[in-house]
């Protein structure tokens, strides 16, 4: 019996993680695009990444750099968007992946797997990706990175529901993704809408928002 | 003599190119919005209907809106708003910012009054409604002339030229006290408020009016409480008082909006027309809406909304309004669905019934296309 609960459990953990991944890619990519722009899109992983990743500097809001990690593996292992000969070499390496610890050198570099998943960035409180990121725990450290301040890890949590409750009160979301591309902007803009009469930003709110803001848009600054 | 309005949008076009060019070592922002809306009224149109814009076909019409920020420092900033609407280019928005404390601000131009909840989202991207709530209503309402309803309570956008004090509190860190105080130009007019006339950058008005608005929040929900005095005649005999109260809630995925506003305004007793011996020298306008939002997905929201508004007192001659109580009362059900991030599909349905005004009861459909960068 307790057999049979581990082979369940084995089997539901990557159909979860995949799920968790798709609802990423239709959280953050669909956001903006129909998912056909992006099905006739053939290209290889590192291509994937790098399109990724310029999405992501548009709007580092609403992309953390883990997103874009399970959204390019979701794009290249799932989906397959990835030209024949990489589809190939990506499907051989899987199989050695599985089957050997130390695989030869690889003809196309695999996207790395993704660090288990923190606060998952929703689109909106009500989305289930956030409730998934309720359900995990906050961060699994890698060994070698610093221990995050206790602050960030609570503006990473909080920040993109906060943006969300506070900003929609008279804005679209995605007015607020695509308009804070640096971290001097991002600080500008919060001062300024908390000064706006009801806005109900209060100052703790966007010392939050800021550090959100810092912790988002560094990598690209 | 009167600036012409498309004088006045070129120089502010102007503006704004040479304010982005001088100040491209400052951070900039640029934001705007567009919106093509239709409107179809079902039912008996025997009665007067409002004209056809002078642009767009009958009632499909645009509106556009770009706005710069510049943040020339941490503390200040110049907002311009240019929009181009229902009556031309207009500038909405063209004022210098200063950040002096958390609990003092200075804001001198042109500027949207804080009056009202509403007036801040005024954008056609910024509210989910296919329409803007009745107290707000311009040339999109029912019956909006000056010899019927004569538009809502506050004119939206309401842009003025003045100054502004504002500043936020934050008391026993529980209680967010945000407060504004101003003296602008203020509504003009002639034996009632002329929005129209209103909107011009120059006015023959020689005192300003004064107004301020407070609001409290707590956690989710926010109270407000706004009023705005002034005279709106060259001789300074005729004045007129708004006073409102908005509530904000917001609970998971549902939010709930409602305000109240009301305006006294003074008529002047001494003019021949009247249908009845005139006892009051004010007449009083009230609106309302209550409106609640559902949002069950990030691309869908679903919304309900009751509004209205009652005008008491005599009416003014030559109006089609012949009782000294008559209304509109108006229920709407929309929806809006957001795709590709930049756009946005509203579609609704409002049935309008009128009392005290001989105007048949309409159902009116709408829809709009919008879109924001």
């Amino acid at each position: 019996m307790r057999g049979l609960l581990t082979c369940l459990v084995l089997l539901a953990v990557p159909a979860q993680a995949a799920s968790t991944a798709q609802k990423l890619y239709e959280g953050k990519c669909l956001y903006c695009h129909s998912g056909a722009s992006a099905a006739r899109l053939r290209m290889k992983p590192a291509d994937w990444r790098r399109l990724v990743e310029r999405m992501r500097s548009h709007a580092p809001l609403l992309i953390s750099a883990r997103d874009s990690e399970v959204i390019v593996r979701y794009l290249v292992n799932e989906l397959k968007l990835v030209p024949s000969e990489s589809a190939r070499a990506v499907s051989h390496l899987r199989r050695e992946h599985e089957t050997s610890p130390q695989p030869p050198g690889p003809k196309e570099e695999l996207p790395p797997p993704p660090a288990v998943a923190g606060a998952e960035r929703c689109c909106s409180p009500s989305s289930e990706c956030c409730a998934t990121a309720r359900a995990q725990p906050l961060k699994t450290l890698e060994p070698t990175e610093p221990a995050p301040e206790p602050e960030d890890v609570e503006a990473d949590a909080k920040g993109p529901r906060l943006l969300a409750e506070k900003c929609s009160k008279c804005h679209t979301a995605n007015r607020v993704y695509t308009k804070i591309q640096s971290i001097a902007i991002g600080y500008a803009v919060i001062d300024r809408m908390r000064r706006k009469a009801g806005s109900g930003i209060s100052p703790a709110d966007a010392d939050l928002l800021k550090r959100f803001i810092r912790l988002r848009v560094s990598v690209e600054e | 003599m009167m600036p012409s309005r498309w004088a006045v949008a070129v120089a502010a076009g102007g503006l704004m190119v040479s304010v982005s060019t001088i100040a491209w070592a400052v951070d900039l922002t640029f934001t705007g919005s567009g919106a093509v809306e239709y409107r179809a009224s079902i039912g008996d149109k025997s009665h007067s209907l409002p004209q056809p814009s002078s642009i767009g076909i009958d009632s499909l019409t645009l509106e556009f809106a770009q706005k710069v920020v510049v943040d020339v420092t941490k503390d200040i900033n110049v907002n311009m708003k240019v929009c181009f609407g229902c009556h031309g280019v207009e500038l909405d928005q063209g004022y210098a910012e200063a950040h002096v404390k958390d609990w003092l601000s200075i804001r001198t131009g042109r500027f949207n009054v804080p009056l009202g909840e509403f007036n801040v989202r005024h954008d056609p991207a910024n509210f989910n409604a296919p329409s803007k709530p009745l107290p707000y209503a311009m040339g999109d309402m029912l019956h909006y002339r000056s010899a019927e309803f004569n538009l809502g309570i506050v004119p939206t956008p309401y842009s003025d030229n003045g100054i502004e004090l504002f500043g936020t509190f934050w008391i026993a860190h529980k209680i967010l006290l945000d407060y504004s105080a101003y003296v602008v130009r203020g509504f003009v007019g002639n034996n009632d408020l002329n929005f129209i006339d209103s909107r011009q950058y120059v006015a023959n008005k020689n005192t300003p009016s004064v107004g301020a608005r407070l609001v409290a929040t707590i956690g989710p929900v926010s109270l407000g409480g706004s009023f705005s005095w002034g005279y709106y005649d060259p001789n300074n005999r005729l004045s007129y008082l708004i006073y409102g109260a908005d509530l904000y809630a917001r609970w998971r995925t549902l939010t709930l909006r409602g305000e109240f506003i009301a305006r006294q305004t003074d008529y002047d007793k001494s003019l021949p027309g009247y249908l009845f011996k005139p006892k009051e020298s004010y007449f009083l306008k009230a609106g309302y809406y209550a409106e609640l939002e559902w949002t069950p997905l990030t691309w869908l929201s679903l919304l309900a909304r009751a509004d209205g508004l009652v005008r008491k007192g005599m009416p003014l001659p030559d109006s089609a309004i012949t009782e000294d109580s008559a209304g509109i009362v108006r229920a709407t059900g929309g929806v809006v669905m957001r795709f590709l991030g930049n756009f946005m599909v509203k579609a609704g349905y409002e049935y309008w019934h009128f009392y005290g005004a001989p105007f048949e009861d309409q159902h009116v459909v709408r829809t709009a296309l919008i879109f924001t960068y």
